[in-house]
């Protein structure tokens, strides 16, 4: 799996420019916009662009080259989701020295980032795990560019269920809010992760079947 | 090393079904047109693909039973499929290191040095015969006991396909107990490197043949069609209508020397062989 690793993290590193190119929007995104929104931006695009490795594996045939090599289908999988995961981590951790810095600097509130931080990031690590959940097995089963229109019909779909959802309910998303508001934080927290591990376990099992299958 | 047994594997319009033995201390060869099912042959025994029914034993385990480090001790090249063409050979090395407790980095970068690689470059930056190279030197740099090498001297000119031959050949010798299975279309590859020879076609092994007999025993008979009337066909197998009369493929050579003294026989190069084994009639 090391090897795995290494060839995903050298593909990031070969993308020097784009990486440097984000954090230059970043840098100028903290200036005029919230933090939530920079942390949110650099932490999403840390996860495509890792999300991407998959399409460079898959590129030239390239995926009857690497199952050659001394790895198991299995251990494949795991590495993927531990390397997306670990680089979205990774780019969440120097948005938050973006966000100290502009903090030291004076350009955002202290107290401010400090009340609105942690739900941003829980609610943030939430979004990326259902984006990698989904779109993994996506990538995995069909490829990039046949996955991206199932994503793009996924999202549509999901466009529609809300605002289907919203016009037969109208209050119901005032009132989830409200509920959330009164819950504890650390049931929420819990739910959460709960949520988490148990739809990464059941993404990753999709994806063992998926690349089990797969012929070459 | 490598033993293949009632291999089945079917494709719609196309069925590999083979037998096949590659013993330790031998380079085996492979050969056919393309769609003979040579890759599909080398891409079952990687398990990229599954069989349908049949036993492939390789390192005397069964396949489903080789694991990560039983891999290492299998160096492949594949025709068509590399590391990802965005990372530079530097990137390989690194790569190769972590996958490989064996890969010996000093002798590579010395094989990279001798075959101009420039390690630096990106794969996609690398002309055809070099990415050839890389891919040949890769299969070698890691101590494998046996080698699995799909077409390894594709779009290669002559002199870049000799000093792959030659690289594997020394390969071979350094270690008497390793195996090689080479598949090709180009037969002189073959002729010159391989101990034996299978020859494959429409997914079915017609030929297996040791290459030394191959070159001494095999012979072409050119006859009119007067001669073949009076030749004795028993030790003919196949034969080809030709406009002086018959070109004729025996593995007696010394027999229809001895008694037909006056006839043209040629020894067959794997060239013709082909030839005849596709395209002739069998008596």
């Amino acid at each position: 799996m090391k090897g795995l690793f290494m060839k995903d993290f050298l593909i990031l590193k070969n993308q020097s420019k784009t990486l440097l190119m984000i954090f230059a929007i970043g840098i100028v995104m903290s200036l005029t916009f919230e933090p939530a929104s920079l942390v949110f931006y650099i932490g999403m695009l840390g996860c495509l662009l890792a999300l991407g490795t998959i399409s460079y594996d898959e590129a030239d045939h390239g995926y009857a080259f690497l199952f050659s090599l001394p790895i198991n289908r299995k251990s494949y999988v795991i590495e993927k989701y531990l390397f997306i995961l670990g680089s979205t981590v990774v780019f969440l951790a120097m948005s938050l020295v973006i966000c100290g810095i502009m903090t030291v600097m004076g350009i955002y509130d202290r107290q401010n980032l400090l009340e609105e931080l942690p739900s941003m990031l829980l609610a943030l690590l939430m979004i990326i795990i259902v984006v990698c959940d989904i779109t993994i097995p996506l990538r995995l089963k069909y490829g990039s560019e046949k996955s991206r229109i199932y994503l793009y019909l996924l999202s549509a779909l999901c466009g529609v269920a809300g605002f289907v959802g919203s016009k037969l309910f109208p209050s119901m998303g005032a009132k989830f809010v409200a509920g959330i508001e009164q819950t504890p934080v650390i049931l929420i927290v819990g739910v959460i992760i709960v949520f988490a591990i148990v739809s990464t376990f059941i993404s990753v099992k999709v994806c063992e079947k998926i690349i089990a299958a797969k012929q070459f | 090393m490598l033993k293949v047994k009632e291999l089945k594997k079917t494709y719609p319009g196309f069925e590999l079904s083979c037998d096949m033995e590659v013993p330790a201390g031998r380079i085996t060869g492979l050969i056919g047109q393309n769609g003979a099912g040579k890759s599909t042959l080398f891409k079952t025994v990687l398990q990229l693909c599954y069989p349908d029914s049949g036993n492939i034993e390789l390192f005397g385990k069964d396949l489903k039973e080789i694991t990560e480090k039983d891999k290492q001790d299998i160096g492949v090249v594949l025709a068509e499929s590399q590391f990802s063409s965005y990372i530079t050979i530097e990137d390989v090395i690194k790569i190769m290191k972590c996958f490989y407790e064996a890969f010996n980095e000093e002798d590579f970068r010395n094989k990279c040095a001798q075959f101009q690689l420039d390690t630096h470059k990106k794969i996609k930056e690398l002309s055809t015969g070099m990415k050839a190279k890389l891919n040949v030197l890769l299969a070698l740099s890691h101590k494998a006991k046996i080698l699995l090498l799909d077409e390894p001297t594709v779009g290669l000119d002559v002199l870049a396909r000799d000093d792959i031959l030659a690289m594997i050949r020394e390969y071979m010798v350094e270690d008497e107990e390793r195996a090689a299975l080479i598949s090709s279309h180009i037969s002189t590859d073959l002729e010159t490197l391989c101990d034996d020879f299978y020859m494959i076609h429409d997914g079915k092994i017609i030929l297996h043949e040791e290459t030394d007999r191959l070159l001494s025993d095999y012979a072409i008979i050119k006859v009119s069609e007067e001669e073949y009337e009076k030749l004795d066909k028993k030790y003919l197998l196949k034969v080809k209508k030709e406009a002086f009369g018959y070109r004729c493929l025996s593995d007696q050579r010394e027999f229809y020397m001895d008694n037909y003294p006056r006839l043209v026989i040629e020894r067959s190069g794997i060239d013709e062989l082909i030839e005849l084994m596709l395209r002739g009639e069998s008596i």
